[in-house]
C-alpha cells in the first residue's frame, strides 16, 4: 500500500485533482477492492483505516460547469421542463423535470402567501423565476443524505447524478436539499436530479430566450435564498464516520 | 395503449355528485379529443331544445393527444357546450390558452364532461386522480384573481385553475372561463355559472408517454423548431434586417432599440435571426403590435403565453399609473383582449390615454371574467350612443344616471362603471350588454339591422364579430365565417395571407397547396371566385376544428410557409400528422388527419341542424352580412384596395365551398353518403328522422 507520509496541503491538492472519480480515488489510496477507505495522507491516521469499513468518501471536486437562469428573459414557456423529461426518460412529466419552472409561475418562489398583487409570477409582477440545480460544492446535502451512496460526482462535468442501480428510494433527498431541486421518478421509484444531461443540456439549448445558460460552475448556494430549510436530517452513519477524517 | 392520450375521460354530474371516468379512445377516438371529443358528447348526450342553462346541458373542457406534449404548440383547451351569446342558443366552441389543459393531462385526464347543477356553489379539485366536488361558498363573489389565489393556496401553487368571475356567476351571456391570469376562453362562463361551478383547480404529477424513440422525437421536435415563424406565422421580419431577404407586414417585431423596457433590467431583445432558435421567443415584440412602437418599448416587462410554445405573444405590462384606479400595476394580456378596453369611445383615444384604456380594460374584464365579443360590444355602444338609442330605449332617469361626463372625458373611470354595470346587469343597460350583442338584435330592431348592413360594426352575422373576413383573402374569409355559431377566430387563412411573403411567392406556395395559383390574393385586391379558392377555404375549415382537437394553435399553425430561404419559404404541411403519429403511436398520414377534421367539420354542421332545427342551412345560417357587398360605397368589386364582394360571385363561392367539402350545394348541408364515408350513419339517422336531412 502506498503511504504518504508528508501532510502537505499541495500534495493534498495534487491528489485530489487526479481523483476526478472514486475509482482513482480507491487505487491511490490503495483499496483491496472491498471496503471504503478514507483519505488519509497523515501517519496516525491510518490506524483509524481499518475501521474504515464505515467510512465514505463524501469530499467530491467541484463542478466544472452549471445551468443558470436570468429571470428577466424567462417567458414561462416550460419548454424547459419538457426538453428535460422527453429527451431524457422519452415522456412528458413536469414533475419529475430537473429544472423548476411551474411552481414559481402564477406567484413567484414565495407562492400565494405575500398577496399575489405583491408578489411574482404572473399574478404578480410578470417575473418568473427558474431553478435549477446548484450542483453544490462539498459537503453536497443530497449526497450526504443518502444512505446507499447514491448520488455520485461524474465527470466530466462533475454534476451530482443519481446512479439509480443504488438508489433505494427512500427520499432522503428530497427532504435534504434546501433548493427543492431533487425530483422523483415514480415509475421506477428512483430519486432524480439535474445531471446536466451529460454535458450538452437540453433545456438551455431548448430556451427560446436564451434565459438558461450554461456556464462556469461557481458557488452560488449562498446566493440564492433557499426554497425551504432542511429537516434535521441523520447523516448515514459512513458518512459521519469520514467527515472527522479531514474536519478535525 | 395510445401515446399522449391519458386513456380516461373525466366525467362530473354536478346534481348527484358523482364523478366517473371513461375510456377516451374507446367513445372518442374518431373524433380526436378536444373540440370533436366536445362535438360527440353533445350530440349524442344533449336533447334539441336543451337550453345553454338548463342542468342537462354538458359542459365539455376537452384537450387533445398532443396537449401536453412538447409538440409545439399545445397548451390550449377547447369549451364546448350550448353558447349562452348566441341568439339561438347554439353549440359552439371556445378555447382558451394558458397551462390548464396540460395540467389536466398531467392529473390523468384527456378531458372533463361537466353535466348537472351543483345545489350550492361549488368548485371541482383534481390532483391527479383524485377528484372532489367542494364547496365554493367562500369564492362565490370574488373575482378571477382572488380566486385562483384561494384555491393555489388551498391545493398548491403549482396547481392551475378554470374560473369565472362575477359575470359568470351573474349569468351574463358573455362571460368567460380564465386560467393563468390572462387566458379566455370566451361563450361559456355562464353555462358554469348556470352549474354553480365557480373553478376548476387541477394539479397533476402525471406523465404522457411519447410512442417515439426519446431521440427519434428530439429530432423530429428539432427539425420543426426552425419552421416556425413569428406570432401568427409571419415568415419575415417587419423591418428591413440584413439575415433576411424579405421584410414585410409582420409581427416579426424584435429589432435594435425593441426593449422590454419595465423589466428589471431593460431588455433589448435585438436582431432576431430564423436560424437562431435561443431567440424564437424574441421575435415577437407584443407590446409593439399591441401599443404602437414607444409605449410598448417603454411600459413592457416581457411577452409570455401557452404551455409548451416557442412563440410568446401575451404583451406583459408594468403601469404605475393603473394603481390610482384600484388595479394592480402589472396587466397582461393580448390582442382583443386589451382592445376592448378603448373600444367604448368615441372618437377613439390616442396616445398614452389609449394605452391606459386598453390595460384598464384588460385588468377589469380578467378579473370580472366577461368577453367584448372581440369588440362588438364596443362597438355596439358608441353606435347606440351617436344614434341616440340610449335615449331612446333607456328610461330616462337611467340615462340621466349614466356617468356621461366621464365617458366623453375618456376616463378610466368610466371603464369601471361600463364593466361593472355589465358584469351586475345594472338597469336595462346593464342587462342588454350583459346579454350581448346577438341578443342585442331581438331586444333593439335598430341594432339587428345595423349589425346587417353597416361597416362599421364589424359584424358578420347574427350580431356575432367578423374575426377574420373578406379582408384576409376575399372570398376565402367570408366563407369562413359562414359555418360557425361564434365569431370564426380562424387564423388559418389569415396567418398564410399575412405570412410577409411576396405575392409570387405565396402564389406559388398556394398552387401547391390548393391547387392553383388564383387560390391566394393579395389583402384587399379580390379577383373572382375559384376552385383553388375553395380548396383554401375547406382546409382553413378542416384545420381550425382539427386543431382545436389535437389541441395546437392556430395561431402558430399550420406550417404552410416558413422563414427558411433554402426551403424556398415552404413550411411542412405534413407537420400535424407527424406529430400525431409520432406521439401517440397511431400512424395517420395527412390526408387521415384531414378527414378526421372533415368527420368534426360534419359532426358540427350536424350539431348546428339538431338545435336551429333547420335544414338549409345556405340561406337561414350561412348568412353574409349586406355590407360586404355594400362597402366601400364608391368602389366595384374585383378592383383594388378594399374588398367588397360580388354577391352572384358569393353565391358561387358558397356552392363551390360546399361542393368540396361533399355537402348538399343547395342547402348547404352534409349529405347521408358523406355521412356514412365518414363513419357517422347513426347522425344520418337522426337527422332524418328529424326531417334535417336534404340528401
Amino acid at each position: 500500500m502506498e503511504e504518504k507520509n508528508e501532510n502537505s496541503v499541495i500534495q493534498l491538492a495534487s491528489i485530489s485533482k487526479k481523483l476526478s472519480t472514486r475509482r482513482d480515488f480507491l487505487k491511490v489510496a490503495g483499496a483491496g477492492g472491498a471496503g471504503i477507505i478514507g483519505l488519509t495522507l497523515i501517519g496516525n491516521a491510518m490506524k483509524t483505516a481499518e475501521a474504515a469499513d464505515t467510512k465514505r468518501v463524501v469530499w467530491v471536486p467541484n463542478p466544472t460547469m452549471m445551468i443558470v437562469g436570468d429571470p428577466t428573459r424567462c417567458v414561462g414557456c416550460r419548454r424547459c421542463e419538457i426538453a428535460c423529461t422527453e429527451f431524457n426518460e422519452g415522456k412528458t412529466q413536469p414533475s419529475l423535470a430537473r429544472v423548476k419552472i411551474n411552481r414559481n409561475y402564477l406567484f413567484g418562489p414565495q407562492g400565494t402567501q405575500v398577496g399575489f398583487w405583491n408578489g411574482e409570477g404572473i399574478y404578480g409582477n410578470h417575473r418568473i423565476v427558474q431553478d435549477t440545480c446548484r450542483q453544490c460544492p462539498h459537503p453536497v446535502s443530497c449526497m450526504d443524505a443518502c444512505p446507499n451512496g447514491a448520488i455520485e460526482a461524474v465527470p466530466p462535468t462533475n454534476a451530482r447524478v443519481v446512479n439509480v442501480e443504488k438508489c433505494t428510494g427512500c427520499k432522503a433527498c428530497q427532504r435534504a436539499c434546501p433548493f427543492g431541486m431533487t425530483t422523483f421518478n415514480a415509475e421506477i421509484n428512483k430519486a432524480s436530479k439535474c445531471h446536466l444531461c451529460n454535458g450538452d443540456p437540453q433545456c438551455v439549448k431548448a430556451c427560446p430566450t436564451g434565459a438558461l445558460q450554461y456556464v462556469p460552475w461557481r458557488d452560488r448556494t449562498k446566493e440564492v435564498p433557499a426554497r425551504f430549510i432542511p429537516v434535521s436530517v441523520n447523516l448515514p452513519d459512513d458518512v459521519k464516520t469520514s467527515c472527522v477524517t479531514c474536519h478535525k | 395503449m395510445a401515446g399522449g392520450y391519458t386513456g380516461k375521460t373525466l366525467r362530473v354530474d354536478l346534481t348527484t355528485g358523482k364523478v366517473t371516468a371513461e375510456d377516451t379512445l374507446a367513445k372518442y377516438k374518431d373524433f380526436i379529443g378536444g373540440a370533436g371529443l366536445g362535438y360527440k358528447v353533445l350530440w349524442d348526450e344533449v336533447p334539441a331544445g336543451t337550453k345553454a342553462w338548463d342542468p342537462a346541458n354538458r359542459l365539455i373542457l376537452g384537450v387533445g393527444p398532443l396537449s401536453g406534449t412538447g409538440a409545439p404548440c399545445g397548451g390550449r383547451v377547447s369549451t364546448i357546450s350550448l353558447s349562452p351569446p348566441s341568439q339561438f342558443e347554439l353549440p359552439a366552441v371556445g378555447h382558451m390558452g394558458g397551462h390548464w389543459g396540460p395540467e389536466l393531462k398531467f392529473a390523468g385526464w384527456d378531458s372533463i364532461i361537466i353535466q348537472g347543477k351543483a345545489n350550492a356553489p361549488s368548485w371541482i379539485s383534481i390532483q391527479d386522480d383524485k377528484v372532489e366536488i367542494r364547496d365554493a361558498k367562500k369564492l362565490w363573489g370574488q373575482g378571477i384573481f382572488q380566486t385562483t389565489a384561494a384555491i393555489c393556496a388551498d391545493i398548491g401553487n403549482d396547481c392551475h385553475v378554470a374560473a369565472i368571475g362575477q359575470a359568470g356567476e351573474n349569468l351574463v351571456r358573455n362571460a368567460c372561463i380564465m386560467n393563468d391570469r390572462s387566458h379566455s376562453a370566451g361563450l361559456h362562463g355562464s353555462v358554469m355559472g348556470s352549474k354553480n361551478l365557480k373553478a376548476i383547480g387541477v394539479k397533476g404529477t402525471g406523465a404522457l408517454k411519447i410512442s417515439m424513440d426519446k431521440n427519434a422525437w428530439r429530432d423530429l421536435v428539432n427539425a420543426y423548431l426552425p419552421l416556425m415563424g413569428c406570432n401568427n406565422q409571419g415568415v419575415v421580419p417587419s423591418t428591413p434586417q440584413s439575415w433576411a431577404e424579405f421584410y414585410g407586414s409582420t409581427r416579426w417585431t424584435a429589432q435594435r432599440g425593441a426593449f422590454w423596457g419595465r423589466a428589471t433590467p431593460p431588455f433589448d431583445v435585438g436582431i432576431c435571426p430564423a436560424d437562431d432558435l435561443n431567440k424564437m421567443g424574441l421575435r415577437t415584440h407584443k407590446g409593439i403590435q399591441d401599443h404602437g412602437f414607444e409605449l410598448g418599448v417603454k411600459y413592457t416587462t416581457r411577452i409570455g403565453g401557452c404551455f409548451g410554445c416557442p412563440i410568446r405573444c401575451h404583451t406583459a405590462m408594468d403601469n404605475p399609473n393603473l394603481e390610482q384606479f384600484g388595479v394592480s400595476r402589472f396587466q397582461t394580456n393580448t390582442c382583443n383582449g386589451v382592445s376592448h378596453g378603448p373600444g367604448w369611445y368615441d372618437p377613439a383615444p390616442t396616445g398614452e390615454k389609449l394605452m391606459l384604456l386598453k390595460q384598464i380594460g384588460s385588468a377589469l374584464a380578467d378579473d370580472y371574467g366577461w368577453w367584448s365579443d372581440y369588440g362588438q360590444s364596443g362597438r355596439d355602444f358608441v353606435y347606440m350612443k351617436k344614434k341616440g338609442l340610449f335615449e331612446k330605449y333607456l328610461p330616462a332617469k337611467e340615462y340621466a344616471a349614466i356617468p356621461w361626463k366621464l365617458w366623453e372625458a375618456q376616463s378610466p373611470d368610466f371603464s369601471k362603471w361600463v364593466y361593472k354595470a355589465i358584469t351586475y346587469k345594472e338597469g336595462e343597460f346593464g342587462q342588454a350588454f350583459a346579454d350581448g350583442p346577438e341578443w342585442m338584435e331581438k331586444r333593439y330592431p335598430e341594432m339587428k339591422e345595423a349589425h346587417f348592413k353597416e361597416y362599421e360594426l364589424q359584424s358578420w352575422k347574427f350580431g356575432m364579430a367578423k374575426h377574420h373576413s373578406t379582408e384576409a383573402g376575399g372570398q376565402v374569409g367570408g366563407l369562413l365565417n359562414l359555418m360557425r355559431n361564434a365569431h370564426a377566430q380562424n387564423h388559418t387563412h389569415s396567418n398564410f395571407q399575412g405570412s410577409g411573403l411576396p405575392i409570387a411567392l405565396k402564389k406559388e406556395i398556394g398552387a401547391e397547396l390548393f391547387g392553383t395559383p388564383d387560390a391566394v390574393d393579395n389583402n384587399n385586391d379580390v379577383k373572382p371566385m375559384n376552385a383553388g379558392k375553395a380548396r383554401f377555404a375547406v382546409l382553413s375549415t378542416i384545420y381550425q376544428d382539427l386543431h382545436d382537437s389535437l389541441t395546437l394553435c392556430n395561431w402558430t399553425q399550420p406550417i404552410w410557409a416558413s422563414p427558411v430561404k433554402e426551403r424556398k419559404y415552404r413550411g411542412d404541411p405534413e407537420a400535424e400528422a407527424k406529430f400525431f403519429s409520432a406521439v401517440t403511436g397511431i400512424n395517420k398520414t395527412r390526408g387521415d388527419l384531414e378527414l378526421d377534421g372533415l368527420r368534426i367539420v360534419a359532426l358540427f354542421r350536424a350539431l348546428t341542424m339538431k338545435f336551429m332545427n333547420e335544414a338549409d342551412m345556405r340561406t337561414k345560417h350561412d348568412i353574409v352580412p349586406e355590407w360586404a357587398f355594400t362597402y366601400p360605397k364608391d368602389k366595384e368589386p374585383f378592383t383594388p384596395g378594399h374588398a367588397k364582394m360580388d354577391r352572384a360571385d358569393m353565391e358561387k363561392a358558397k356552392d363551390m365551398f360546399y361542393e368540396q367539402l361533399g355537402f348538399d350545394v343547395k342547402t348547404g348541408t352534409p349529405t347521408r353518403a358523406m355521412l356514412e364515408k365518414l363513419n357517422m350513419k347513426s347522425v344520418a339517422d337522426e337527422l332524418e328522422s328529424k326531417n334535417l336531412l336534404t340528401v
